[in-house]
Formats: C-alpha cells, structure tokens, sequence
C-alpha cells in the first residue's frame, strides 16, 4: 500500500502540537474569532510532555517580578533575551490566572490559609511555584482540553504527523514562486490510520512540537519529543538558535522496566538530598552554598562524576528526612511509583540517574513568537524566545508556552490572512515514490538507537572536541541513509521522525561544536 | 472555637459585601455559620438575588457552579473545598450527551428533547441547553416531563436514574415508553415506543437505603411514617408514605403530628437537625447515611475561604467560562418559563 493523496483543508491557523503551547496558540487564535486546526501525531491529544510535568508553574512571589527575573538570568547565565524574560515575568501571573484558573479551571493546591500553596525548585530563591499535587502538567493539559474542546471553531486531528511545512517558494510548481520571499503557506501533514498525506492550508502556521529529549538515550520526556518541529523549520529556512543548550535533569528514576519516570526536584526542595552508593551526601562538594538546591546542569554534572568515581549506573535520592510535608500526600505520583517496583520512599532511598529534558534552544522567534520565515510562529519548548538563555530556571517553561502561545496565537489571528489562495492551486499533492519500498522496521529502530546513543554518549552531559567531531561523520554518514530511506519507503512516523531526528541532532552537534565555552547546561571539557 | 471567632469577625468585618449559603446536608458547625440555607436550587436564588459581593458557598461543585452561573458577573463565589464533588453529577459528562442523543434518534421516533436534573455539573447543562433541552428539580421534573411529553417529544432523563423512575411513575408511563441508557446500561435497546430514556446515574448517599431499612422500621413502629427522597431505590419509594425533595421532607417533617414516630431516609446531617428541631416527636434515621462530599467543608476550610478573599486569585473561587454560563442559564431559564406556562 502506498500513501495515499488526502483532501486538501483550508484554516486561519493551522496549529502543529497540544501541549500547553499549541492549546494557548489554539484558544487565543479562535477567540478573535479565526477558524483553527490543531494537529497532533499522537493519538491522545493529552500525550505530550505538558501532560508529564509534575513540579509545577512560577507564580507570584516573594521578590516580585524584579527577583523573579533575576533568578532566571541568573539560571540563564545572563545570555537571556531581556525583553522575553520581562514579558514572562509579568504577563506570566496574569495568563495562569486568565487562562488557568478562570478559563480552564485548573485547581491549583491552597495553602489552607487562604493562598495558593507556593513551592520552591532548585535556583529559585523564594516559594513562588504553584502545583497540582505532583501532576500539575496533566491537570493543566486535562483544563485546556476541556476549555478547547467547547469552542466550535478549533478543529482537532489526532494521529496526523505533520511531515513538512509547506512554502511558496518550496513547492509551488510556477517557478517565478522561487524568487518571491519565502512564506509559509500550510504543511504536509500525514494521516497514520488512513495512511495518506492531507495539505493543511493556512496562512499562520504555528510550530508547538516540543523538545528533542527523545534524541537521547536516557530522557524524561515523551517517545514523541523527537526534534520534529525544528527539523521542519529548519529545512524551510527559519534560524535555530541555542541549540547546544540542553538541559539535562539530575533525577529520573532507575529502573530496569520503569522508564521516563521523573523524580521531581521538589522532593529536594522540602529536604530530599542525593546520596552516592557509598552513602555519601555528594552535593556540599559540587556546591557548598546552595547544595542539593543548585542549578540543575552542575547537579546532573556531579551525579555523572559521582556515577564515574563509584562505577555504578546510579546514585540515590534520600528522602528520608523530609519532614516538613507528608510525603505521600505531597507526592503521591512518586510514592505510587516506586512503590510498585517496591521502594518506601519514606524509608529507603530512591536509585536515580539523569535524562535529558529541556530543550533551551529552538526556533528563533520575536516577542510575539513569529520567526524569520512570514506566516511562521514557533511556540513552546520548540521555539527559542531568548527567556531561557543558557539554562532553564525550573518550572518556567509551562509558563513561557503559556505565555508565548497566547501572544502567537493573537498576533496570528490579527495579522490577518495573507489571501495565499492563488499559490494554493499551484501547490502539488504529496507525492508518493512508485515503487514504493518496504522496509524492514528493524533497521529504522536501530537507526534511531543510534542516534540516542551517540548524542547520549558524545554530545550528552559532558561534550569534549573529539566526541562530538565523531558524532557528526556519524551523522553525516546516517543522514543519507534517512535520506534514501525518506525518498523510496512507504511513509510511516517512524520514518519522518527518524529523518527529523537526524537532522535536529545534527544541528545540536553543530551549534556544541560552534561553542567552545561551557555555560550553562552545555558542558565542553578542554583539551 | 478560635477558628468560629475569627469566621464571626471576619462576617463582622465584611457585613452584607458577604453572604455565606450552606446546603441543608452541610454539617451542623458549618450550618450555624451561615446566612442562608436550603437546598440547591433555593441556595442558586438566594446566590442570585444577594447584593454581596462575596459568596461562600457551603455546598458541593455543581451546586457552586449554579450559584455562580445566577450571581452577577463581579460577584465572586467561592467553594471552601474544591474537591467536594458530587459522585452523581460527575456520572454524566458533556462530551457524553452529543453520542448518546444520535444513538438514541437512531430507533426512537419522537424527536428527543434532554432534561437534566439540577444535580448535574455546568457543563452538562450547557451541553443539555445546546441540544435544545431544559435543567429540572426533583420537585418539578414530573410535570416538565409531562409537559414536553405532551408535545410529541421524548425525554432523554439524566443523570439520576431513581428520580427519572419516580418521574415516570407519575405520569405515569408503561414499562415499555421507558428506556435506560449510559455508562453501565447495555440492556435492552432503546425501541421505538420510548418516551422516556432514562441515564444510569445514582447518588450513593440515597442508594444505600434498602426495602428491608423499611420493613425494619415500620416493624418496629407500625404507626411510624418513612420520608424517603426521590434519588432512594424504585423499592424504597415505593414502600415509602411520602417521596419529595429535601425542601418536600422538611416541610413534612414540620407538620408532623407531636408524638409522632418518622423514618426519614435522605443525608444524615439533615436529618439529625429535623430530629433535634422536633423534640417532641420521635425522628430517626432511615439508615444512617451521610453524603462524604457535603462533609468535606469544615470551619477551618471556610475561614481559609474568607481569607482568601483579598488575594489576587482565591484557590477556592468558582469559576464557569462565559459561553458555558451562557448557554447553562439558558436551560435554568427554559425550567422556569415552562413551569410558569404550566401554572397559567
Ligand atoms: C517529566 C517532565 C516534567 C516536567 N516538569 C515541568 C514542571 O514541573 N514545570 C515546567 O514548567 N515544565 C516542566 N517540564 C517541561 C514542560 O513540560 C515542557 O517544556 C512543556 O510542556 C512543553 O510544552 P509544549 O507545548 O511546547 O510541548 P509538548 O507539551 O511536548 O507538546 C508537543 C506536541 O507536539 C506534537 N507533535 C510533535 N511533533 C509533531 C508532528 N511532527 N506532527 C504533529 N504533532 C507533533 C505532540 O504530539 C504534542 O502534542 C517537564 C517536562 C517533563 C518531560
Ligand atoms: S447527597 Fe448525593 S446528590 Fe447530594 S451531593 Fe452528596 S452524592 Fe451528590
């Protein structure tokens, strides 16, 4: 069976993921009244890592805007985009209480004295996070889904993976197109169940497909993080900016059959401390004045030495000393958890290792998430507003979709349509190889293996000159192989994700190699 | 004590910018604490016609939401637990209704019109407004079923499935105009004799009174007479002397003879306060069945409430989204105008 030609759909704003950036970019779009899709390659629209974060979202606290600011260039190691982190900071309080609590009505923890119950994270200097319990992200997904889901004018396709964005200079077939500016028109978007590829138009595309972690061989984050929307943006012209700053997290549950279980470091903030095998509480050595509650990169970075010096594939978290809250009210996700695999998280120390899990790079956007290429907006995890510079601060990232969502998702619906219906006509269906060939999912799964174990092992936690040369003739060589297999096999997800895979990871290794200086959560030892 | 002080200060302090509604099943140290109480719908009124600014609402998620969707849009209203749900109202989804409606056309001939209890969550209503249908109570469920049944319509009744009976009995219907449907339903198809279609939801406070508490009861005080609620089993209702809304019960339980023996078979918080109101009769328990949601409000969670307040957002405020309000307070408002034609 070959791909077939799907029906050509024509939106206001075609909106490519439905994690809390999309959804944000969706609601705000419709509300000035647009017609929207929102495309999701899963098929649950909630299966995304929005649904996954446990800790919470910055809030209000002490300090202000002005502390709050502060901390995250200072997490950020102060190459962050000043502008961005302003507008994070003080449009962020307002959106969760527009959007969050009144619109979607998402029912954040109180305190029992009136307040929202405030929480603290690594490198924030005051309690200013507020959560649901310990799945703040999947009662956030599950609010807007229900807000989304009452307004007629958003349209939803799950199990379609957009492949490529489609431009006028790309792929109309008139060749004066070519010399026009480039803009997006719409994407190629491939439908799983009835295998065929559709043409989304519409004059705003918004990109919201999330992290890369799933380029890595140990990741927090979902199979579907796979780089997808940088890739596309990349191959139709738009920057990608900061990709060397990947941030990996210190505590992700080890285990043999449990995998992308994340500890939260809330656990450290009410008192939980990590531990190396011979019981040593390692963290007074790396950091002696923040200790366990220092930023995340040097905490993944001395666990992965701690990991070295003791031979072993792990360390452990302690919590055993948590008084200050109960810990199995508190954090019931992760009591559950490893109670299964038969850990009392009260008595027993818990074994960790760390994963990838923040993507600080992306796509290059402005104020208003719009990138180089007309008609693009990238939101989210996938875009690169400049809030996070070198590091993610904990628990601003929710906020910073939140927030870019809603002000792509307006300048969206505002800038008003294009009128690309002329190009439309011009714009050829998907073409499917003939014949197409078969190919043996096994070396597509190995393909990808690959790539999680090269960016694991050479561009991963600690990044030296010689690895990651190595890693990209790796690359160089792989990429061809996707190619060939992109042009002349039969299309499926895998494939696509494979082929963006290899690129984003590409341009990871190109933008570490570009970067000599460690800073933040990109680590080059010398030499 | 320290806690019911400082609650009557800050009632003080706030004087008529606050209103504090406790429902008739809320436990006796909140009760004492409010200005107003009665049932859900009376409480939804009262929300309605407040001038405060501030209303506590001691109650249950839907019942909030009712106060919410009737006040005005800068009164504010707030729900000293928000996890005290309501298992019935939560046993009928919005996104249920759409599906439930096209499967039933399917067979059924009549056009069906969606009539939901007023226990019901503001996104059922809105989705019940949408479909062309109408909220109810327990007390006036029988004759808007009627009344829309005497149009040519079917009913489709959701979500409590006693009640839907109870409605049916009165009308009355036979066994086959009436048909079930819902989340546990797979009997026998809706056929296309159906007038009534009734969900599959319950309340578990009033499903736990059997056939045998009665028996019990009347054995031991022959001359006894048992009050039942509607949401209480077909078997419970009809052994019952008297079946009405909580409103209904009172009203009885205050006309009462003295010396009289009752068995009243609703929430037990309320029925304690019947029982301590009338000293000079003897009122018991059906069973003793307390509804776990009503006591989730403690004076602690409404002194957290009323302090929170002056915050910039109360983790215990209600919130319903504007086109949902709309479109619910569209179906309140074709209960009320369909009862008013039905009186002229
Ligand atoms: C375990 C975990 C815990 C976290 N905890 C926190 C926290 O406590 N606080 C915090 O602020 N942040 C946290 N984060 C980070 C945060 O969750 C993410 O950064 C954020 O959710 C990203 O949102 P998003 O909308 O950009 O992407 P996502 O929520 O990941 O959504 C991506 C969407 O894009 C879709 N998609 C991708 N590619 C394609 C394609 N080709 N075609 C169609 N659809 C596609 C996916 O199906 C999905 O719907 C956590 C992350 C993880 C993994
Ligand atoms: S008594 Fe029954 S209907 Fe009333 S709130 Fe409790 S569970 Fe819901």
């Amino acid at each position: 069976m070959t791909a077939q030609v799907g029906p050509r759909r024509e939106f206001d704003v075609l909106v490519i993921g439905s994690g809390i950036a999309g959804l944000a970019a969706a609601l705000a779009a419709a509300g000035e009244g647009r017609s929207v899709a929102v495309v999701s390659k899963e098929g649950e629209l909630s299966e995304c890592n929005t649904n996954y974060a446990q800790g919470g979202i910055v809030y209000r606290g002490e300090g202000g805007i002005e502390l709050l600011e502060r901390d995250i260039v200072s997490a950020g190691c102060a190459i962050n985009f000043g502008e961005a982190v302003r507008v994070v900071c003080e449009e962020g309080p307002r959106a969760i209480e527009d959007i969050l609590i009144r619109k979607s009505r998402v029912l954040f923890d109180p305190d029992g004295a009136g307040g929202l119950d405030l929480t603290q994270e690594a490198a924030h200097s005051t309690r200013r996070i507020i959560h649901v319990k310990d799945h703040t992200g999947a009662a956030i997904e599950k609010g807007l889904l229900g807000q989304a889901g009452h307004v007629d004018r958003i349209a939803f396709f799950t199990g379609h993976c957009a492949v490529d964005l489609i431009t006028n200079s790309h792929h109309a077939r008139l060749p004066e197109e070519r010399y026009r500016p480039t803009r997006v028109i719409g994407a190629y978007v491939f439908d799983e169940r009835r295998e065929e590829v559709s043409i989304f138009f519409a004059p705003r595309v918004v990109l919201a497909t999330g992290g890369v972690g799933n380029l890595f061989l140990h990741t927090s984050n979902t199979p579907g993080a796979s780089g997808d929307g940088i890739a596309m943006a990349n191959r139709s012209g738009a920057e990608i900016i900061n990709a060397e700053y990947v941030q990996f997290h210190p505590t992700i549950l080890y285990h043999r059959d449990v995998k992308r279980f994340l500890i939260s470091e809330a656990l450290r903030g009410e008192g939980a401390r990590l531990m190396n095998r011979r019981g040593e509480y390692f963290l007074e050595k790396y950091n002696p004045a923040m200790k366990d509650l220092a930023p995340r990169d040097e905490v993944a970075r001395a666990i992965f030495y701690e990991m070295e010096a003791t031979d072993a594939g792990y360390v452990f978290l302690d919590a055993r000393q948590v008084s200050r809250v109960d810990l199995k009210t508190r954090f019931p996700s992760i009591a559950r958890q490893c109670r299964e695999i038969g850990i009392d998280i009260a008595r027993e120390p818990i074994p960790v290792v760390p994963a990838a899990h923040y993507f600080c790079g992306g796509i290059k956007v402005d104020l208003s998430g719009r990138t180089n290429i007309p008609g693009l907006y990238a939101v989210g995890e996938s875009a690169c507003t400049g809030v996070h510079g070198a590091n993610r601060l904990a628990s601003v990232s929710l906020l910073e979709g939140l927030v870019w969502g809603t002000r792509a998702g307006r300048d969206a619906a505002l800038s008003g349509p294009a009128g690309d219906d002329a190009v439309r006509t011009d714009i050829p269906d998907w073409i499917s190889p003939r014949p197409e060939e078969e190919i043996d999912p096994v070396l597509v799964y190995q393909d990808l293996h690959n790539i999680r174990s090269t960016m694991w092992n050479y561009a991963g936690i600690v990044r030296n000159r010689k690895r990651l040369a190595r890693a990209l003739s790796d690359f160089n060589y792989l990429s061809h192989r996707v190619e060939k297999f992109y042009r002349q096999a039969r299309l499926t997800r895998t494939i696509i994700e494979l082929r963006n895979a290899v690129l984003t990871a590409s341009l990871i290794i190109r933008a570490a190699q570009a970067n000599r200086d460690s800073l933040g959560c990109h680590f080059v030892e010398k030499g | 004590m320290e806690t019911i002080t400082e609650i009557v200060r800050l009632k003080k302090e706030y004087g008529d910018k606050l209103c504090i509604l406790a429902h008739y099943y809320q436990r006796d140290e909140v009760y004492q604490l409010a200005d107003f109480s009665g049932d859900s719908y009376q409480l939804a009124l009262e929300a309605s016609r407040s001038g405060a600014g501030h209303i506590v609402f001691c109650g249950v998620t839907f019942m909030a939401e009712s106060a919410r969707i009737l006040a005005r849009p800068e009164q504010r209203v707030y729900l000293p637990d928000r996890e005290a749900g309501c298992p019935l109202a939560d046993m009928a989804d919005d996104r249920e209704l759409a599906p439930a409606l096209e499967e039933i056309q399917r067979t059924c001939l009549r056009p069906i019109v969606p009539v939901v209890y007023i226990n019901s969550t503001a996104s059922l209503k809105a989705a019940v407004a949408k479909a062309g249908g109408i909220v109810c109570t327990s007390s006036n469920a029988a004759l808007l079923v009627r009344s829309l049944l005497a149009e040519g319509n079917a009913v489709l009744f959701l979500p409590d499935r006693n009640l839907g009976l109870s409605v049916a009995g009165r009308i009355p219907l036979s066994k086959d105009e009436i048909a079930f449907f819902g989340r546990e339903t797979d009997g026998p198809e809706v056929t296309s004799a159906a007038r009534m279609i009734i969900w599959d939801g319950f309340c578990n406070v009033h499903v736990r009174f059997t056939a045998m508490d009665v028996m019990k009861a009347k054995n031991q005080y022959p001359s006894a007479r048992v009050f039942v609620h509607p949401e209480c089993r077909e078997e419970v209702t009809s052994l019952a002397d008297y079946v009405g809304s909580t409103s209904g019960i009172i009203r009885e339980c205050e006309k009462a003879a003295a010396g009289e023996v009752l068995f009243i078979g609703t929430e037990l918080n309320l029925v304690e306060r019947l029982a301590a109101a009338r000293k000079d009769a003897k009122i018991f328990p059906l069973r003793r069945s307390g509804c776990l949601n009503m006591n989730k409000i403690t004076p602690e969670k409404v002194l957290a409430a009323l302090r929170s307040m002056n915050g910039p957002s109360s983790p215990y405020e209600v919130f319903v989204p504007e086109e949902e309000s709309a479109l619910a307070v569209r179906a309140l408002r074709g209960m009320i105008e369909r009862v008013e034609r039905a009186k002229e």
